[in-house]
């Protein structure tokens, strides 16, 4: 019951931020909007017993993310109130693809039989403990691919960032 | 159990290490530049000699193992989880292709270093960075083709976009560059947004990331008489195949393609316009072998709605393609149009693999072996194509097509070579194009597609139309421009992809032969080995979902 209370209170969160950051006419508020929707996303996956994604959703996405995207308003919009409005065909044709995405969507989830797990066996398997083991044996290459990935692009994004000489 | 196999270390055993050998150079390749980088204070020639090195190391690995026909599949998989990377003739050939093109694509940088044009001095500069880069691009677009795992196959398309995105804008001062890097960027965010949703529907409805185990639950689905699968299969399948696409060039995921073509400098241009592609392709060969034909004793009614997406897509493609192509003045542009028409061809071919053949589901379907001599084809023609552009454009600093006025007599050599490589980009017999494309057409013909087939057709004939400005411009017109020094080994890589185009021409029939015993791997993956491993590695562990609860797929429990 409270779980259901908190799980409608997080959702209309993060659904109401999201409503947010798309119609506010100011970039900077349209930032803070998008923190309500990372930190109610990051609640659900708390509620959901993923605690590991939910800390990492707080710290790199809530964190990290959001602070970068704020401090990259800052320093490259002329006037830190800068505001950006689409045109009206731009808004109407956005928004017939949102509703027909919308509807496509709800359709599609309510319609599977989604398979059901087990609780218990379930929040099992997501301790960090467990993560850890499955990251260093079975997700082995894609977790080698993914650092070979970080390198690489990290190289790249340092040459691209580095001012000329 | 994780627990006993963390206090032993647990390793994969040195013959699975083996099988990713070719993976692995790459890797150190990576390596190997960033620290000669330290060591010989970033020393340009070094650079490029580690790369060389590294590709012809690779492509040597992957050769070894393409002979050797060993086993088809390298999976750590401690769980019997079914393979994170497969290591078959099929993927093995693809990063053969990949060496020997990465093999061009730095010697084009090399030759380009002699030009006194402004942005080969960023080249010269930062050759580290960019050969990391590219590498690592070449590094993503060989893990595209040997894995089936929805989680690895993100990855490595990211791993393959991420790198190309940061070469697009490698000219840093170039407003056109950057620009095109940023459409770039925002195309592929979207589509691999895209892409990735289509995963997590397959993920959260069959439980697993391995394609052929869903595969084979789609297929035991279809045998239980399920029918709420129609909807959500063709809505999760075309999602995950839209970031395949944009790879292609598809339309409508094509925008990026002309920009980026244009603002790349002419190396990243040569590498995009084949690898990113060929790449693309083996993957989407690879998805729909592993999830259409593991089913394909129930016919799936999802996967004819598929099918069809990816035929419109592909005639859509080739139009679009060839009509954008007539009136640009850029050459990079029009190569761009033109290899996105080409995407198109060899998406025809993707279209008809839902169909069953006479032959059975052991055999290689003919749309495989179409589209990998296709590829082997289309690789000489860009290769040759590019350079021509690339020794035109370092002698005289422009890229329009006014560049190749006169070519026939400023350069005779190069303008022969470029005649042939365009008549057989048109498709003319008896260049390797027309025989490419009529085996191709051949398949679909063959497959049921007529009306896919009389749109190539008349995309052959419009396309004739700017393939032959091309070749006026070089022998018609004629406005007094000086000769071109083209370097001799640039003649020379010119010279022997127009002699492979006229051979593939004469003898793609061996071609064919070879194509079909590399592409018969597929299968194997569905039908020998996955399914026993999966069902004997799978002993103690029973909540990995593997072969035998597959028939109760809907409701695991």
């Amino acid at each position: 019951m409270i779980e259901d209370a908190a799980f409608y209170i997080f959702a209309g969160v993060s659904l109401f931020s999201a409503i947010a950051v798309v119609l506010s006419k100011n970039i900077v508020r349209a930032a803070v909007g998008l923190l309500g929707t990372l930190g109610g996303v990051a609640c659900l996956y708390f509620l959901a017993d993923a605690n590991l994604l939910g800390v990492i959703q707080l710290i790199v996405y809530a964190g990290g993310t959001l602070i970068l995207i704020v401090f990259g308003i800052m320093l490259t919009s002329q006037s830190p109130w800068v505001g950006f409005l689409p045109t009206k065909v731009q808004a109407i044709a956005a928004s017939i693809v949102a509703v027909i995405l919308t509807i496509g969507i709800v359709r599609l989830v309510t319609l599977v039989p989604w398979a059901q797990r087990n609780p218990d066996e379930l929040s099992q398997s997501l301790t960090v403990k467990s993560i850890g083991d499955a990251l260093l044996t079975t997700y082995l290459v894609p977790f080698e691919v993914a650092s070979v990935l970080l390198l690489v692009v990290m190289i790249g994004a340092a040459y691209l960032a580095r001012t000329e000489k | 159990m994780p627990q006993s196999m963390l206090a032993s270390m647990w390793m994969p055993s040195a013959e699975e290490l083996s099988q990713l050998a070719p993976l692995f150079a790459l890797v150190a390749t990576i390596v190997a530049l960033l620290l000669a980088a330290m060591f010989t204070n970033r020393n340009r020639n070094v650079a490029a000699s580690i790369v060389t090195l590294g590709a012809i190391g690779t492509g040597l690995l992957a050769w070894k193992r393409l002979q050797s026909g060993a086993p088809s599949w390298a999976g750590f998989d401690p769980n019997g989880m079914g393979p994170m990377l497969i290591s078959d003739t099929f993927s093995q050939f693809f990063i053969v292709l990949a060496c020997v093109f990465m093999l061009v694509v730095t010697a084009m940088w090399w030759l380009g270093q002699k030009s006194d044009l402004p942005d080969s001095e960023v080249h010269r500069m930062d050759a580290t960075e960019f050969f990391v880069l590219f590498v690592g691009s070449a590094f993503g677009m060989s893990l595209m083709v040997s894995t089936t795992n929805l989680l690895m196959i993100i990855l490595a398309v990211e791993m393959a976009s991420l790198p190309s995105y940061g070469i697009t804008a490698f000219r840093k001062k170039n407003r056109v560059a950057a620009e095109a890097s940023m459409k770039y960027v925002l195309f592929g965010a979207i589509t691999s947004a895209i892409m990735i949703y289509g995963a997590s529907l397959l993920y959260g409805y069959y439980q697993t990331l391995d394609l052929a185990t869903i595969g084979m639950k789609i297929a035991a689905d279809m045998q239980a008489g399920a029918t709420t699968g129609t909807l959500f299969l063709s809505v999760a399948v075309f999602a995950f195949m839209v970031g395949i696409a944009f790879k292609v060039s598809a339309v409508p995921f094509h925008f990026w393609c002309p920009d980026v073509f244009q603002g790349a400098s002419i190396e990243v241009t040569t590498w995009l316009s084949v690898a990113s592609k060929a790449a693309g392709l083996g993957l989407m060969l690879r998805v729909l072998s592993v999830i259409i034909c593991a089913p394909s004793a129930f016919p799936v009614e999802a996967f004819k709605y598929v099918s069809l997406a990816i035929a419109i897509m592909a005639a859509l493609t080739c139009t679009v393609g060839n009509l954008a192509a007539y009136r640009q003045m850029n050459l990079k542009r029009l190569l761009a149009y033109s290899s996105i028409a080409h995407a198109g061809y060899m998406l025809m071919a993707v279209a008809i693999l839902w169909s069953p053949t006479d032959a059975g589901i052991g055999a290689a379907h003919p749309a495989f072996s179409a589209i990998v001599s296709y590829i082997i084809v289309y690789l000489l023609m860009n290769a040759g194509a590019f350079f021509v552009v690339a020794m035109v454009y370092w002698s005289t600093g422009s890229e329009s097509i006014t560049a190749m006025n006169g070519l026939i007599r400023r350069s005779p050599m190069l303008a022969v070579c470029m005649a042939i490589i365009l008549f057989s980009l048109v498709g003319m017999p008896p260049l390797g194009g027309f025989m490419a494309k009529f085996y191709l057409l051949m398949a679909v013909w063959k497959g049921g597609l007529y009306w896919l087939v009389v749109i190539a057709v008349l995309n052959t004939l419009i396309s004739l139309y700017y393939y032959a400005r091309i070749v006026r411009a070089m022998i018609l017109t004629d406005d007094g421009l000086p000769e071109i020094s083209a370097p001799m080994s640039g003649q020379l890589i010119v010279a022997m992809c127009t002699i492979g185009i006229i051979l593939t021409g004469v003898l793609l029939g061996p071609m064919k032969e070879i194509a079909n015993n590399n592409a018969s791997n597929l299968y194997a993956v569905v039908k020998s080995d996955v399914a026993p491993r999966t069902a004997s590695a799978a002993g103690p562990s029973a909540a990995t979902p593997n072969t035998e609860n597959a028939d109760t797929a809907p409701t695991i429990p």
